[in-house]
């Protein structure tokens, strides 16, 4: 019966989360995750590396098995290395998930970059991927060696390679659980210095030892939950020993190099990270290993495997820390997983992966020379008929089929219909809120048509004049045919403040040349010092052709206009931008006030001055 | 001899010409604002933007183009490049869309095509392609600055130079006389020079990036791998030959002890080899 409930739960899970990743691939990673430029990697991320130490299972207890040639454990080795395979398997695929351009994930083999820690994840990856396959294939082969004559060739060659191909899994199993970690040793920008280290290799390489024996813990107690197998106790709790040094030697890593490298004082810092930090380290590393150091707690099952749980979380929280949460307040990212990543991690791993395991388990002999508790699953006990109706409830495979395939089916069409908008159609844009209308803040101004332009601080004039109410004393000014405005209606005075000309440079430059009274150059004597009686700046031969003498610093550019000679009035222009535009649109729907000045500006700037 | 860029936010009056011209030069086309396009203007369409700091202050924001770039030390299969000339590059016909560069990078530049179902990684190039074809003389951006607030110089030694004739020139304006990516993560071919602490441009709250160049610290592990692959192969090949001659030794020497003593060897025979089970 358990089984039955956790694979019709799990064959929902993957329903669901099968109509999300159609969705992932359909329309992209920005409308199905909450991915961004500043948290490029997420929660899968993080999970892909706490699902990998689970899979360090593998490597551990075959190099106890093979090499250390401790035979006791044995029994373990088909299941660790079953956890690994799934473990890597999974890696794999929720990469493929995770990539933009999955179908490019073979590039590694031919495009080389030696200085790349995830070139060397891809192959070692690759690599220890095809060695689990190798070392599981005789728990498949054995089954079916009577078949056919080259299962058995086959069967017997693996038996063969075994040193060799274990020899081979662990040295790519320390360097790739290592460099995993290599990942994030060139992020101290991303990462708060709790969780940032340059050996993060070596803290990841040990960790994943211990997740590898905690999963191993886990694992039998799950099988002992789901299939009522027999608990090798007395190895479990040698293997919960071990964990607890191994969790030990981590922390103390962890320590040193805190220590060593002055951070030790973030510890005490009441934020986020100190939290998290403490939260991984005490509860769930800590004070689990030191109660594993007890007898009493490693005889009693439900101890040692809460704690072997605890050590795991722990691990798992440490991992997706790394990955991500110490990365929150250095960069201040407002990532939180979506819906449909939660959705497709949980699908994929507790899904897909729990439920091959299941097929495995059930169909082949991972569990060698261990006898059931039970001799007949639970679920497996003939169940009479149901007297009323004289049906039988549930007992044949075709009907679990039928039932599994009812709830993948139900949960499918569930997410389906509660797929987000965006997941369907693609991401949609922000609309833009309508603002009032605003000019570059820098304009290129060839107010005198004279092929020369001054920068106009667009944003300065609509600041000093008045902010909202400003924008009419330049674009709407009374004047005949209201066409543009002149710079010199405001800067007449030379005195005003202006940046287009420079009084004392003037003065002083006049002077240096020996015109004598340098005033007089520009305003003859007895007409007045005004606009109108001063010469412009071109004429009598100062400024025409003799370029140089526009000081450095001066806003009067050199360059040609960019923009065309003749710029349109500024209320041509306005108008022409804006109003021309909506009131098309506003004809197109209907709508008249679309194409009202008032709608969108507000009648008092309008009608000011 | 590299290129260089280099930016003057104090001559920079925030016109936005570079970003213009950018978009033309590398045809991105409109933008389309999507919930994560972040603040500070650089996306999958725009290689360049222009911040806005208080008091009329503005700073152009685009590729460092750093000596030694973390974004293509990390590059799993090289679709970074770093060119010889300065620049670096991508090659998005290599890309498998892993995204290790955006989180490598200690300035936050490569952006991603999060809209597309075939994304692309997108960042400045200093219009490598079009320059070294001949289609323009020097990067888009650096024509179209009316002010000459941001240069190209076909070398990082002159950038530096007139960088350093600038602040003598006019001592107190720039913020602690500093040129900014002279030395940073080991250097950068895009440099700054501001009358205001640029410090926010890189994500470094808690520490400063420092000098040293980021891809030092991951080549300094990877240098150990080959080593650790042969150690740990040499090490657990061996400890198996150890082990298993021991075992050998011992279980000889039991059925030399039960001949003598005419008593059945105790348990625990000598495996076959592999653990036959």
């Amino acid at each position: 019966m358990r089984v039955r409930v956790v694979k019709a739960l799990l064959w929902g899970l993957v329903g669901a989360s099968l109509v999300a990743l159609a969705a992932r691939f359909a329309t992209g990673l920005g409308a199905t995750t909450n991915l961004n430029d500043v948290t490029p990697w997420g929660l899968w991320i993080g999970l892909k590396l706490a699902g990998v130490a689970f899979a360090a299972g593998g490597f551990t207890i075959a190099a106890v098995v093979y090499v250390f040639q401790l035979e006791r454990y044995h029994i373990l080795a088909r299941r660790a290395v079953l956890i690994g395979l799934l473990g890597y398997t999974f890696f794999v695929v929720s990469l493929i998930v995770d990539l933009g351009i999955p179908w490019n994930i073979w590039r590694p083999v031919f495009f080389w970059n030696l200085h790349s820690p995830l070139f060397e994840v891809a192959w070692c990856v690759m690599l220890y991927l095809t060695v689990l396959l190798l070392e599981f294939a005789p728990v498949v082969l054995e089954k079916h060696r009577t078949v056919w004559v080259g299962f058995d060739l086959a069967y017997r060659t693996l038996k063969w390679l075994t040193i060799p191909l274990v020899v081979f899994g662990i040295a790519l199993s320390v360097l790739h659980q290592s460099s995993l970690g290599t990942l994030f040793a060139i992020m101290p920008h991303r990462q708060h210095p709790l969780f940032y280290s340059p050996i993060v290799n070596v803290l990841f390489f040990v960790s994943c030892v211990a997740m590898g024996l905690g999963a191993v813990i886990v694992e039998s107690h799950v099988a002992h939950f789901l299939y009522r197998r027999r608990l090798s106790d007395s190895l479990l709790q040698n293997l919960g020993r071990a964990l607890s040094l191994v969790v030990w030697l981590f922390v103390a890593v962890r320590l040193a190099d805190l220590t060593l490298r002055g951070d030790l004082r973030y510890l005490l810092e009441p934020s986020w990270n100190g939290v998290l930090f403490w939260l991984e380290m005490l509860p769930l590393l800590i004070v689990p290993s030191v109660f594993l150091q007890w007898r009493r707690v490693r005889t009693s099952r439900t101890l040692l495997a809460t704690m072997a749980f605890a050590v795991v979380v722990g691990f798992m929280l440490n991992r997706v820390t790394v990955a991500g949460l110490a990365m929150i307040s250095p960069t201040g990212t407002n990532y939180f997983p979506s819906g449909l990543e939660l959705l497709i991690s949980l699908g994929l791993v507790p899904g897909v992966a729990v439920l091959i395991w299941m097929f495995l388990v059930e169909n082949y002999e991972v569990w060698e020379r261990e006898a059931a508790l039970d001799a007949e699953d639970a679920s497996r006990a003939p169940l009479e008929p149901d007297p009323v109706s004289g049906v039988w409830l549930g007992d044949s495979t075709l009907d679990r089929f039928r039932q599994y395939s009812l709830v993948f089916v139900l949960a499918a069409a569930l997410t389906f219909g509660l797929l987000p908008r965006d997941a369907l159609f693609g991401a949609t844009a922000v609309p833009a809120p309508v603002q009032r209308p605003r000019g570059r803040e820098v304009l290129l101004v060839d107010g005198d048509r004279a092929g020369l332009a001054v920068t106009f601080k667009h944003q300065v004039h609509i600041d000093s004049l008045g902010k909202d109410s400003s924008c009419a004393l330049c674009h709407h000014m009374v004047l005949p045919f209201d066409q543009d405005t002149p710079c010199w209606h405001c800067h007449r005075d030379m005195w005003s403040p202006s940046d287009i000309f420079d009084h004392d440079v003037h003065a002083a430059v006049l002077e240096d040349a020996g015109a004598g009274d340098p005033c007089a150059a520009c305003h003859p004597a007895g007409e007045g010092k005004r606009a109108d009686t001063t010469p412009l700046c071109a004429a009598d031969g100062c400024h025409v052709g003799r370029r140089a003498l526009v000081q450095t610093g001066s806003r009067v550019t050199l360059e040609e206009a960019e923009r065309p000679r003749h710029a349109a009035g500024y209320m041509d222009a306005m108008h022409e931008l804006c109003i021309a535009c909506h009131r098309e649109r506003a004809a197109e729907l209907g709508r008249p006030r679309h194409g009202e000045c008032a709608t969108c500006h507000g009648a008092p700037s309008m009608e000011g001055s | 001899m590299s290129w260089a860029i280099l930016t003057d936010t104090t001559r920079c009056v925030g016109c936005d010409r570079c970003v213009d011209a950018c978009v033309e030069v590398n045809r991105l086309g409109d933008e389309t604002r999507y919930p994560w396009r972040e603040e500070d203007g650089l996306s999958g369409a725009r290689f360049c933007s222009v911040l806005r700091l208080r008091d009329y202050r503005y700073v152009r924001l685009q590729c460092r183009h750093c000596l030694e770039p973390a974004c293509a030390a990390v590059c799993p299969v090289g679709a970074l490049e770093k060119t010889p000339e300065g620049p670096v590059v991508y090659h998005p016909d290599i890309c498998m869309g892993c995204r290790y560069c955006m989180m490598a990078c200690p300035y936050g530049i490569p952006r991603y095509q999060w809209e597309s179902s075939v994304p692309y990684i997108r960042k400045c190039t200093m219009c490598f392609d079009a320059v070294t074809r001949g289609e323009i003389e020097q990067p888009a951006c650096t024509a179209a600055c009316p002010e000459k607030a941001t240069v190209f110089v076909a070398s990082r030694e002159a950038a530096l130079e007139e960088a350093r004739a600038r602040i003598a020139a006019r001592p107190g304006l720039y913020f602690e006389d500093r040129i900014w990516g002279e030395h940073e993560v080991g250097g950068t071919s895009v440099l700054y020079l501001s009358d205001v602490d640029l410090g926010f441009l890189a994500w470094q709250r808690y520490k400063p990036l420092g000098d040293e160049p980021f891809p030092a610290t991951t080549n300094r592990i990877m240098a150990t791998v080959p080593g650790t692959f042969v150690g740990v192969s040499v090490l657990m090949a061996g400890t198996f030959w150890v082990i298993r001659r021991r075992q050998e030794v011992m279980a000889a020497e039991q059925r030399e002890q039960g001949a003598t003593d005419g008593s059945q060897p105790s348990s625990g025979p000598a495996p076959k080899a592999g653990g036959e089970p």
